[in-house]
């Protein structure tokens, strides 16, 4: 069984009398111990899909819904609010993106650090913070005794990334949820932000979700990659097949865009116009008004569905699937 | 080569750091900019990378004029621009591109309005020829002349770029300087920007100074790249030979760092992990700024502040740079 198993989610936001379908229809599942990365460009619904099965969004203006969102035998979104509280911060934890805003400032790091421990589990505050102190030197920070009843205004932006690490790591969660941790650090920094990850994943055994636009990041880190537009996901495979052989006509425009991927100096590859307005219906697929292979066919209907075209490789495009492109 | 359209000479911003409210006393000096020589051709497109804090935007700020330099100078097509006196004339030649396109764009000024302004303030042209050149300008970028009279929230963030660098190209600029033009915007956007730079610099003959942290977009778009740590330029030489083959123990490392698109490649490459996080400014280690964090370090890196000598057809700022 895998540890987390979603079927159809639909998460819309309604403001001003319009609804907005952030996340149209996502289903996917996940092995313990495996790492999935999850990219698309922003508004392409991949930290809202993460955010409503934690069911972080307020509610209204959001609404989640969907089949189910089985994680290890509990429908996540049919859960109750006690259910939840166990799951979130225990079994299930996340790092946000940005390392500046996520940490309380007026807080000691070793209180915010021992809060999730004190609230899931029976254990003395003194065995809490020798965790603590555990968990901030499995992170790598130097000194780790004399800084754990530091300020997080006293840390630099890798070493509070370093700590809200430690603090999603430090109940042994079976799922983490990493919404990309390392946009607003250097390469230097990502670069030792990314191995700890590895390091501390192989030792716990834990799944994790990476959320990135970085497809250079997701490149290294993961086993299997799901590629997101407009709410809906249009290709999921093997890392090493998506890089090689991308079949959506959506993830090759991104791999031609890379300059890392193109010749010195050459023109890059841009898609022509904007993603689409999401309050507005989007009859066939939401990437044909900006694919070079569109067909009248692509314009109308329902949305195509995944459909697979190797093993553990599924794309959306119809086209593709028809044998056209 | 023709001489260079900018040099700057030996140049440096200081920042004192003074502890006190009524009695202020001065209690160190953060060097963000200490010593750097760089010189730019007509036509040439210079790639400036580094981490952040290592002096990256202080240096393009210090070129603009919008913070004094402390030492050094900086010529503009021979003016000296560090001499009050210059500023004013010269800085017409001279533009900035800014990072975040939501900020730089003043919300309550329509696109027309945003483009025109420069225009009126340097009484380039006669009023009634503004509107053409306007519409100019707007083409230029790729911005369709019906979107003039709409306001920046009315536009995404690449086409506030694009609207960003068509204010910068009003007055005809000789060198433009770009402060991380395409961090805050989508790979398919970043394109885009990338593509249109690329395109003006060709077309206008314009001269570019582009900061980025992305060492991949800094080589697409580079002819030489100056790496900077801690206030200074560790290795400066042509795009391919400082990001293909790199020579100074920090920009392997840096180089190193960049995860590539490559999943085969990116699980058996050997990758250098910097310990640490660069050091302060405020207090920064002796010798070469960089021997804390470096693995060839000896003794004498710890005394000796190196200086740029050429080396393997470029220059790099390492007293062992022969031997490793």
């Amino acid at each position: 069984m895998p540890l987390l198993e979603v079927q159809d989610l639909r998460t819309s936001f309604l403001t001003r009398g319009t609804v907005f379908r952030a996340v149209d229809g996502v289903s996917f599942s996940l092995e313990r111990g495996e790492t999935l990365g999850l990219v698309g460009e922003s508004g392409s619904g991949k930290s809202v899909t993460c955010t409503s099965l934690l069911r972080l969004l307020p509610s209204p203006p959001a609404r989640i819904e969907g089949t189910h969102a089985r994680f290890d035998g509990t429908d996540l979104l049919r859960a109750t609010d006690a259910e939840m509280r166990a799951i979130r911060g225990k079994r299930i934890s996340m790092i946000f993106q940005d390392p500046m805003t996520s940490l309380n400032p007026y807080l000691r790091i070793s209180e915010q650090l021992i809060e999730p421990l004190l609230i899931h589990e029976k254990i003395s505050r003194k065995d809490a913070l020798d965790r603590a102190l555990a968990m901030m030197e499995a992170v790598g920070i130097n000194d780790a005794a004399n800084r754990l009843h530091s300020y997080p205004h006293e840390f630099s932006g890798g070493m509070r990334q370093r700590v809200m690490i430690a603090m999603a790591l430090i109940t042994k969660p079976e799922l983490l949820i990493a919404d990309e941790p390392t946009t607003a650090l250097d390469v230097t920094v990502q670069a030792q932000i990314l191995e700890l990850i590895k390091k501390l994943q192989r030792e716990l055994g834990m799944a994790v979700i990476f959320i990135s636009h970085d497809l250079g990041v997701v490149a290294g880190l993961c086993d299997r990659v799901m590629v997101m537009y407009a709410g809906r996901i249009v290709e999921t495979a093997r890392v090493t097949d998506l890089f090689r052989e991308p079949r959506h006509p959506y993830t090759r425009a991104l791999q031609r865009s890379i300059p890392a991927l193109q010749p010195k100096g050459g023109e890059l590859y841009t898609l022509p116009g904007l993603p689409p307005d999401l309050s507005k219906p989007l009859p066939g697929c939401a990437f044909a008004e900006r694919c070079e292979f569109a067909a009248p066919a692509c314009r109308t209907g329902p949305a195509p569905v995944l459909a697979p075209c190797a093993p553990d490789h599924a794309h959306a495009c119809i086209r593709a699937q028809a044998g056209e492109i | 080569m023709s001489a260079p359209i900018l040099e700057l000479r030996n140049v440096q911003t200081h920042f004192p750091v003074e502890r006190g409210i009524l009695f202020k006393k001065q209690t160190g000096t953060v060097k963000a900019v200490d010593g750097v020589s760089l010189s730019l051709a007509r036509g040439e497109v210079l790639g400036l990378v580094g981490e952040s804090g290592c002096g990256k935007s202080t240096l393009a700020r210090t070129i603009m004029g919008l913070l004094p330099a402390t030492g050094g100078t900086v010529w503009l097509e021979g003016k000296n621009l560090t001499a009050a006196a210059a500023i004013g004339e010269a800085r017409r030649s001279l533009q900035m591109v800014f990072q975040d396109p939501f900020a730089s764009l003043n919300p309550r000024m329509t696109v027309a309005d945003t483009l025109a302004e420069p225009l009126r303030v340097h009484k380039l042209r006669p009023a009634a020829d503004i509107p053409a050149r306007v519409a100019e300008l707007a083409a230029l970028v790729g911005i369709p002349a019906r979107n003039l009279g709409k306001y920046p929230h009315e536009f995404s963030g690449g086409q506030r770029q694009r609207i960003a660098i068509a204010r910068a190209l009003a007055l005809e600029p000789r060198v433009i300087v770009a402060d991380e033009p395409v961090s805050a915007l989508d790979v398919s956007i970043q394109a885009q920007i990338l593509n249109l730079l690329a395109r003006l610099v060709r077309d206008l003959g314009l001269s570019l100074i582009f900061i980025a942290h992305d060492l991949s977009v800094v080589k697409h778009l580079s002819d030489r790249v100056a790496v900077m740590y801690l206030g200074r330029i560790v290795e400066l030489g042509t795009a391919t030979d400082v990001i293909e083959r790199p020579q100074h123990p920090y920009t392997r490392a840096l180089v190193s760092a960049v995860p590539r698109p490559d999943p085969v490649g990116e699980r058996t490459r050997q990758r250098i992990v910097l310990a640490g996080d660069p050091p302060s400014p405020l207090n920064p280690p002796s010798g070469c700024p960089f021997h804390p964090r470096c693995s060839f370090a000896t003794e004498a890196c710890k005394s000796t502040v190196p200086t740029l000598a050429p080396f393997a057809g470029r220059e790099v700022s390492c007293i062992r740079i022969a031997q490793i």
